[in-house]
Order: structure tokens, then sequence, then C-alpha cells
């Protein structure tokens, strides 16, 4: 199947849902691709997001109802059930959270990066197996995860730290001679403050799709054994982006909520 | 000395000089984008690949050391490694996203 189609076009309602998306906006280039992958802009990651979203609260369920029924065992089941999978993830997420935020503060964020971290591991993984493709590796879906850590981190900064959080923009010295290395300060401050999401996302987003690409050349190339080491790389790379992803986004919470000792 | 010195010369100019006829009269700019394009592309991304390749060296070796010193530490050690090592990734990601970016410049049959 050619690059950027899943299974997903076999869906009944594929085609008259990709002639209803086309007329919302336009691709940027003029002859109808778009100006990162140049691709036809299509839709199969939002299908792809959806299955994703469907796994997940499959998964869910099912830990729900088999934690909910084995409420009087001490030992866990020894085998890997999905319940053993997701207290291990949980654990490990919480265990990196409380290392840098704090306990009361990584408790309170747990569902936020949780989530994220559930999410980018499930749809990473996606695009290992063989038809489908990683909704991360759209640039819309990366840079929608970006933003909401982005909008949590200024809300929370400003929730807990008030005014304290802007003056960290003006830099170290606040006053009105030093007015020309405030206004500095503050710009430089802006632009790596909004240079996080957009790096969030791109590199999710490249790391994606240049994996997705290396698999979709090797499998054209000899289909048989030769991939074998790009899936153990792509493994690889599905779980340690997860990881950035998660422990990038508890860091820069962790910045903006921290109480400010003396400046 | 000086018939060294004028043989030097005397080789060196003729080769100068004859640079000139090879040099391309000026296109139309619309057909030079992409040569440009095809080129900083490559371009970015060996440089990217290179830095990225020294950068993440170092990190590798650091933790290498560490493990050479006290081998009970690795576990301890895999984990920021790894994401060193990613971080560090992260930056040739960039370049190699504005590789693409560039390689779609170039027209087709350019």
């Amino acid at each position: 199947m050619p690059h950027g189609e899943s299974w997903f076009s076999l869906l009944p309602f594929h085609q008259r849902f990709l002639a209803f998306a086309h007329n919302f906006g336009k691709p940027v280039r003029e002859d109808g691709l778009t100006w990162y992958a140049h691709e036809e802009p299509g839709v199969q990651h939002i299908y792809a997001g959806i299955l994703v979203l469907c796994i997940l609260a499959l998964i869910s369920v099912i830990t729900e109802t088999s934690i909910r029924d084995s409420k009087n065992d001490l030992v866990p089941p020894a085998k890997l059930t999905i319940r053993n999978f997701v207290e291990i993830m949980v654990g490990a997420t919480f265990g990196m959270m409380k290392d840098i935020m704090g306990e009361k503060a990584a408790r309170y964020f747990l569902p936020l990066v949780g989530t994220c971290a559930f999410f980018i591991l499930f749809s990473n993984a996606l695009g290992l197996v063989p038809g489908f493709l990683p909704p991360t590796s759209n640039f819309n879906t990366t840079l929608a995860c970006g933003i909401v850590i982005f909008v949590t981190t200024h809300l929370y900064g400003l929730k807990v730290n008030g005014w304290n959080h802007i003056k960290h923009f003006f830099g170290p010295m606040i006053g009105i001679p030093w007015l020309p290395l405030m206004l500095l300060m503050f710009f430089i401050e802006m632009i790596s403050h909004i240079a996080r999401p957009l790096s969030l996302g791109i590199r999710l987003m490249a790391n994606m799709t240049a994996d997705h690409m290396v698999l979709t050349i090797f499998l054209g190339l000899v289909p048989f054994l030769i991939p074998l080491p790009m899936y153990v790389l792509g493994a690889v790379v599905v779980v340690v982006q997860a990881l950035v992803f998660s422990l990038l986004s508890t860091v820069y919470i962790g910045m903006a909520i921290e109480e400010a000792e003396d400046h | 000395m000086k018939k060294r010195w004028l043989r030097l010369v005397s080789f060196a100019v003729p080769l100068l000089a004859s640079a000139t006829a090879f040099a391309q009269e000026a296109g139309s700019n619309a057909n030079d984008i992409g040569k440009f394009a095809a080129l900083a592309a490559g371009l970015a991304i060996g440089i990217a690949a290179a830095g990225c390749g020294l950068g993440q060296g170092r990190a590798a070796a650091a933790a290498l050391d560490g493990i050479a010193r006290n081998p009970g530490a690795s576990d301890k050690l895999f984990t920021p490694m790894i994401l060193g090592l990613a971080l560090i990734e992260s930056l040739a990601i960039y370049a190699l996203v504005i590789a693409i970016m560039l390689i779609g410049k170039i027209p087709a049959g350019g």
C-alpha cells in the first residue's frame, strides 16, 4: 500500500469523510501537498488516534475490573497480565515524577503526564504493526500534546506563584535603570518558552516519521529478515520517545510550580 | 630561487585564469532554487549528523567510564544515558525536518 495509507482506507465511510475533511482549509503548497512531508493531506491519523483511544479505554476497563475483583489479593498474578503492565507503567511514571516534582505535586499531575505517556507509547507502537501508521507521525497530534503541556505549565505557574511567575521572565535584575536588560531578557525568555511545545512536538513527529520511513524502505527492499534490526531500533525509539516526552513535560511543570527561593 | 618562483607562477596563473571559462552564465532564479535546495539539504543533514555523532559519543563515553569504575551502578546510569542520547539526537532531528522541507522545494524534473 502506498505511503500514507493504512488499513483504515478500507473503512466504508472513508471516501465521504475524506471529501468532507478536504473542505476545511487547504494545504499550503501550490501542488496540493502538505509542506512538511509532501504527501496528500489525509485523515488516516485521525482514524489511528481514535483507534488508540479505543485501545486505551479497553485497557483501562480491563484493569479496573481486574483490580476490583481481586481486592483481597496481596500478591499480584505472576504472569504479564494487562493489570501488571499498567501497574508497572504507572509505577515507573510516578517514580520519575516523584524524583523531580516531589510527592504532592506528582500525585496531582500524574493523570496528565500518565495520559501523555500511555497515549504516546501506544500511538508510537501502533506504527510498528505492518499496515498501520502512528498518529504521532503527524505534526497536528504532537503539537496538540505539546500545547496541552504549555497551557498547563503557565496556568499552574500563575496559579501557584502568581506575579513571581512573570517576574522570572524579566531576568535577574528588576528596576527602572535595568529597563533595556529587562526587555531583552523578556524576549529571550519568551522565545525559549514558545520553543518548548514546538520542540516537544517536532521531536516526536520527526522521530516517528523517520522511523516509519526507514521501515517502509526496508520492507520494500528485502521483506524477509533484513528489516529485523530496524524493528529493534524502532521498538527502542518508541519507548525512549514516550519517556523523553513525559520527562520533559514533568521538568517544565516542575520548574513552573516550584516555590522560588529569592528571585 | 627566482627560476623556481617563475615556474610556480607560470603554472598557477593559467590554471586560475582558465577557471573563469568554466563559470556559468547567471541562470534564472526559478531554476537555481532547486540546485541550492538540494545542496542545502545534503549539507544540513550531514553537518547535523556530524555534530550529533560527536555529542552522543561524549555522552556514551562518560556513561561507559562510570560503568567501568563502578559496575554496580550500571542500572542507575542507564536511564540518564538514554535520556541524554535522545535529547542530543533531537537536535539532529530538527535539522532533518528542515532538510525534508528543502527537498520539497526541488522542482520535479529539476
